[in-house]
């Protein structure tokens, strides 16, 4: 090992303040991705109860009218993911239930978040979350006197009378500082990616966990170098020290609020009210506005007689009134779908502004890095969301199905029993992705906190030889 | 001391850092009140919106509907009546989460339900990160500008050793000391109070909240500057003081408040929204004999009404219906209080955790102020939740008595605009009395600090 890289890592490693930091952190974020994985096992258990519950209680309902049992309705649970309890990325931002029913889709409802208590401007503490907002610190802490310091006490000039080329010296303490970096948190994060594939072991699991782990790693290569460029930059450490820590609150306080705003004001959504009130109306009418109820209903009327060859619907062999209970949710389907279809692709445009702003700042790259990996992002639940609506098609249609062929027209006295409740489908959470497209997904955040680790390092490596330079000049 | 407090404010004028300092914070108090703004200006066109669908609905309803099966008082009870939270005048300092809710919420006749009040449509990444406000300025990132300015107070002077000269030489060690802490207040806190001040001034007329969150202000930052100052007494080195300083920063902005937040949820359970789905379901189940039990019981007493029966009156459901309805309404109701006094434990619970943390208590004055904090909105929930009992019970008593339909009836088509929920300035004082005492036991500690040998 370059002994310079050594000299800087032991001197860095011994220091008394990077330990405290270092081992504060450490504390911190294992107690984060502790209780992490506790609260993951304890909602898994949570939500396999309540769907048991659910099954029993649609397989207990008794005897009734299908569409009687639309209507009773049943219900449907957001899986947990193995990994959302280091990385939960938008788990507390969208819903945990949804009430499966005919005629209506709502998006999912109970956030998580609305059942705990205000935990200050920073939201609810994760191990991907604190590493995002603590790590910058450590590295601030150990790099910000690796050129300042040492400056002020007049050791660079001995060193470069030494005979230490400048670009040796540079790349020495920038590498010390990573290995001292890389010392302070390798054992915090094996140990939390170990307790994550430990919870729930799979090769998927072991490989999302150590992309994580890489990517945290990067997020801290990348504010180390930043840190060293900076007291490379300045004069005194202490200017270093308040200069590492303003960009630390601009790149990870301010430009995360300022690019979620911005997402939400480029792209805005709906809100509930007009969200309803638009379905309603085209739900009434139609999406071009002249195709009402009344005349869709006329038309599968003659449509049906002319197939069966009968004059009205009571001469029916069949029940009309759920193919007229089909069509109009086939219709209300359409509809539907237009409209969240509308409202995923404007937060799809919002997750590209949140990229793009990732470029300034790099936790937003981590962040997106992590939740798709742990499968707690946009991808992910709107995945879910769009399986839920397809089972709640399939639900009703075996419903709508049974009471067409078990009744006939006007027959609203027909009951159907345990039977048919057994056979229609129940709701299978969509499978998890395949590490490719993961990796795919993950690609925008990954390809940033790349960016920044070559970007950073070379501006330290730069700025530490221009220092140098200087010096030797004098 | 005159002279000590001019000279403090002369050097730091005369220094780049303050200028730059103050630049950034002007600059960033003006973005939160344009975003303030804006959020208000959304809140009050989407409740226009909502007033306009309430105004269509109400006179769809007073046309009678044509199917067979339909009931007009409870087409009526239907008519989506919204309830409106109340909008102060600070409403936009503190905007942070507080999206997630809903402050105009559907009067329908529908129980109770736990995600009444939750908006649903919104942007996922503004909800997990927090929009930007005044209250991220002033209680995040003021003592961080305050950190990065004042974190050198005194190391200078111990530094060089002229702290013990000061100390010997003045008049009186306690009134230089004042002077010196009042002099940085003056040239670090005040011109944010007054920034504060006139953006509160652009958002609309001065208030008594104005005043006290300018106060507020005033002694937040002034419990910052004597918790740098008590750094910076013992610091060995100006980089030592920052990162000192920045320390404890992280640990009262971030850490005490993250952590009370978990001590308090592991401390008092609140059932999930899973959970509590499920619970309120085998409820809703139960309910239905309960209604069957209510009707007979109604019937008992009003033998003049005929029974109801699906052969005799077509309309007949609509009784056992509404009345199963009330028992649902009233058995969810019980649920949720539950519910809500489980978190106001919660809270409680959270508070006192992070009691020692200025910033939680400066976010909690803040949110009061502002008429955000969880207090005022759990009794928005509630007089919603009264509200919609009273239509209800309005609805259930002109069915059951088969009463005349009358589409202007008050009881349900008076739109519940602006629920009165009761909340004084006197909410604030906790807060604000917490936050002097914090003031009081740091200017003790650093008083120690400063005053005890190296």
């Amino acid at each position: 090992m370059n002994p310079i890289t050594r000299h800087e890592f032991v001197n860095l490693y011994r220091s008394r303040t990077v330990r405290s930091v270092a081992s504060v952190m450490t504390v911190v974020v294992m107690i984060a991705a502790l209780a992490g994985l506790v609260t993951q096992q304890h909602q898994v258990q949570e939500r396999v109860a309540a769907s048991e519950y659910a099954r029993e209680r649609w397989l207990g309902q008794g005897a009734k009218n299908p569409h009687g049992a639309a209507h009773f309705g049943t219900y449907v649970f957001a899986p947990v993911r193995a990994l959302s309890g280091l990385a939960p990325g938008l788990d507390e931002a969208f819903g945990t239930v949804v009430r499966v029913e005919a005629h209506v889709r709502t998006p999912l409802s109970g956030r998580p978040m609305a059942s705990r208590p205000s935990v200050g401007p920073f939201g609810w503490p994760s191990a991907v979350s604190l590493c995002e907002l603590l790590l910058p610190l450590l590295a601030i802490a150990l790099g910000h006197g690796t050129f300042a310091s040492h400056d002020g006490a007049g050791l660079l000039d001995s060193v470069r009378t030494a005979c230490v080329s400048r670009v040796r010296l540079a790349a020495g303490k920038l590498f010390g500082a990573q290995l001292a970096m890389l010392a302070c948190v390798g054992p915090m994060l094996l140990g939390a990616a170990g307790l994550a594939v430990a919870v729930e072991p799979s090769t998927t699991n072991l490989v999302c966990i150590l992309g994580i782990v890489l990517g945290i790693t990067a997020y801290a290569w990348a504010w180390t170098a930043v840190s060293v460029a900076i007291s490379a930059a300045t004069e005194r450490a202490s200017t270093s020290l308040v200069l590492a820590s303003g960009l630390w609150a601009t790149t990870c306080l301010l430009a995360p609020q300022f690019a979620a705003a911005h997402a939400a004001a480029e792209h805005p959504m709906r809100d509930d009210m007009s969200f309803q009130r638009a379905v309603r109306d085209d739900l009434d009418a139609g999406m071009d506005g002249h195709d009402s109820q009344d005349a869709r209903l006329a038309v599968l009327r003659e449509h049906v007689l002319a197939e069966y060859g009968v004059a009205r619907v009571e001469d029916l062999p069949i029940n009309f009134d759920g193919l007229a209970m089909q069509a109009g949710e086939v219709h209300a389907a359409e509809v539907y779908a237009h409209h969240f279809d509308a409202q995923w692709d404007v937060l799809a445009a919002q997750e590209r502004v949140m990229d793009r702003a990732s470029v300034l700042a790099p936790g937003l790259a981590l962040q997106r890095w992590a939740g798709a990996l742990a499968q707690t992002d946009l991808a992910h639940h709107r995945r879910l969301a769009e399986s839920v609506e397809a089972f709640r098609l399939e639900w009703v249609a075996a419903l709508n199905d049974a009471l067409v062929r078990g009744s006939r027209t006007g027959d609203w006295e027909y009951r159907a029993d345990v039977e048919l409740w057994a056979t229609v489908p129940s709701f299978v959470a969509p499978k998890p992705a395949e590490i490719g497209s993961l990796m795919a997904q993950a690609g925008a955040g990954g390809v940033v906190l790349l960016g920044w680790s070559i970007v950073a390092g070379a501006l330290a490596l730069g700025l530490g030889v221009r220092r140098l330079s200087i010096r030797g000049g004098r | 001391m005159m002279h000590v407090i001019r000279h403090e404010c002369v050097a730091l004028l005369r220094t780049r850092a303050l200028w730059l300092y103050l630049a950034v914070f002007g600059g960033l108090l003006v973005v939160a009140a344009r975003s303030g703004e804006a959020w208000r200006d959304g809140v009050y066109a989407g409740r226009a919106a909502a007033a306009d669908a309430q105004h269509r609905s109400l006179a769809a309803a007073a046309k009678l509907p044509e199917q067979p099966w339909a009931v007009p008082w409870m087409t009526l009870g239907r008519v989506p009546v919204t309830a409106e939270l109340p909008m102060g005048s600070l409403a936009p300092v503190a905007i942070d989460r507080v999206g997630q809710y809903r402050s105009s919420v559907v009067l329908d006749i529908r129980p109770p339900d736990p995600s009444d009040g939750e908006a649903r449509m919104l942007s996922p990444f503004l909800l997990d990160i927090g929009a930007f406000d005044l209250a991220m300025v002033v209680v995040v990132l003021f003592p961080l500008g305050l950190v990065a300015m004042a974190h050198d107070l005194w190391v200078a002077e111990r530094v060089r050793g002229t702290l013990a000269l000061v100390e010997v030489c003045a008049p009186s060690t306690t009134r230089w000391i004042l002077a010196t802490i009042l002099g940085r207040w003056l040239a670090l806190v005040a011109p944010i109070v007054v920034v504060v001040a006139a953006v509160i001034a652009w958002w609309g007329p001065a208030t008594t909240e104005a005043a006290v969150l300018l106060g507020a202000v005033a002694v937040y930052g002034l419990l910052w500057l004597i918790i740098c100052a008590g750094i910076g007494s013992r610091a060995p080195s100006a980089a030592w003081s920052a990162t000192a300083a920045l320390a404890v920063w992280i640990g009262l902005v971030v850490l005490v408040p993250a952590a009370a937040g978990v001590a308090a949820s592991t401390l008092v359970k609140v059932p999930s929204a899973v959970e509590l789905e499920v619970e309120l379901e085998r409820d809703s189940l139960d309910a239905e004999e309960a209604g069957e039990a209510l009707m007979e019981s109604y019937l008992d007493e009003h033998p003049e009404l005929p029974r109801p029966t699906r052969d005799e009156d077509p309309k007949g459901w609509a009784k056992p219906y509404l009345l199963v309805l009330q028992a649902e309404a009233a058995r969810r109701g019980a649920v949720l209080d539950t519910l809500e006094r489980r978190l106001a434990t919660q809270r409680e619970v959270a508070a006192v955790a992070s009691a020692v943390s200025p910033a939680a208590t400066m976010q909690a004055v803040v949110a009061t102020l502002a008429g955000h904090d969880e207090e005022r909105l759990a009794e928005y929930r509630g007089a919603v939740v009264e509200l919609r009992r009273r239509r209800r019970d309005a609805l259930v008593e002109r069915v059951l008595q088969a009463r005349p339909f009358d589409a202007n009836d008050p009881a349900l088509t008076t739109a519940a605009m602006d629920i009165a929920v009761p909340r004084g300035l006197h909410t604030t004082v906790p807060g604000l009395v917490l936050l002097l005492g914090q003031c009081v036991v740091a200017a003790a500690v650093s008083w120690w600090a400063l005053r005890a040998p190296a």
